[in-house]
């Protein structure tokens, strides 16, 4: 086993830990398009969940595709 | 990236397309509608809220009397809040950025002569000239990777609005439980929920 002082300190100074969550955290999310990056809001609504808004969106954007075709 | 405007109908078009294009371009929004707790001192989340952001804009536009006849002093008020935490702040406070906004050019310093020489930007009440000029202003995503052009936001932004009465019957909800200063929390979740589905 190496002995790096570095990590030793970075993880003593809670630096690590710090790193890990940023890279886990999965705030950033991708477009379907690749266009956009999005982070996650600041707050989220307490009257509808993530899964029934992409629901929503998805079937008005089915529905705009359809009347275009 | 701490937004600072007006909440009133007037502004409402303008508040959409600053929140859009923030959004869009990769960045949180943080404004004082977001927490809807009454037993929060106002004043101590605006500190909270400028503290936590690097970037920050700012509309001054709101000249007029309100309805009650008497000026708004908010916006200025957390224009210099932001100020303060920049000048007098720690090593982060003092890297702070700001996008100072006006309805009509030249006019700020004769109503604010203080800020004289900042130069602040005069988006004349368009949506999509306020798109423009915050686009502009962030330049890039925070990783540093580039944005979309102002014209595909504008375009988004556009059908956004186009399909927000759809989005909101499809969630059956009725027009002001998704309104964006009304239902604040609600109308950020559907805007990231569309955006990424862009």
């Amino acid at each position: 086993m190496v002995f790096e002082p570095g990590r030793v300190g970075a993880i003593l100074c809670g630096m690590e830990k710090v790193a890990d969550k940023k890279v886990s955290e999965g705030t950033k999310r991708q477009s379907r398009s690749g266009r956009y990056v999005i982070a996650r809001p600041a707050v989220s609504s307490d009257k509808v969940t993530q899964a029934q808004i992409r629901a929503a969106i998805a079937k008005v954007q089915a529905a705009r595709d359809a009347a275009k075709s | 990236m701490f937004v600072n405007c007006p909440f009133d109908e007037a502004f409402k078009a303008a508040f959409e397309a600053i929140v859009f294009t923030i959004t869009a371009s990769g960045y949180k929004v943080r404004c004082a509608l977001e927490d809807n707790d009454s037993g929060d001192i106002r004043y101590d989340k605006l500190c909270r809220l400028i503290e936590a952001s690097d970037r920050t804009v700012h509309d001054l536009s709101r000249t007029e009397l309100g309805a009650s006849g008497l000026p708004r002093f908010n916006m200025p008020f957390e224009l210099g809040l932001m100020m303060g935490a920049r000048r007098f702040g720690g090593r982060r406070q003092k890297t702070k950025t700001a996008l100072i906004m006006v309805t009509e050019p030249y006019k700020l310093p004769v109503y604010l002569s203080d800020l004289a020489g900042s130069d602040p930007v005069a988006h004349h009440g368009e949506p999509r000239e306020v798109i423009r000029i915050v686009r502009r202003y962030l330049h890039a995503r925070p990783d540093g990777t580039p944005l979309p052009g102002a014209a595909r936001i504008l375009a988004d932004f556009e059908r956004f609005k186009a399909e927000l009465p759809q989005i909101a019957a499809a969630l059956h909800l009725q027009p002001d439980e998704i309104d964006a200063f009304m239902e604040y929390r609600t109308f950020i979740d559907v805007l990231a929920g569309f955006l990424m589905q862009s």
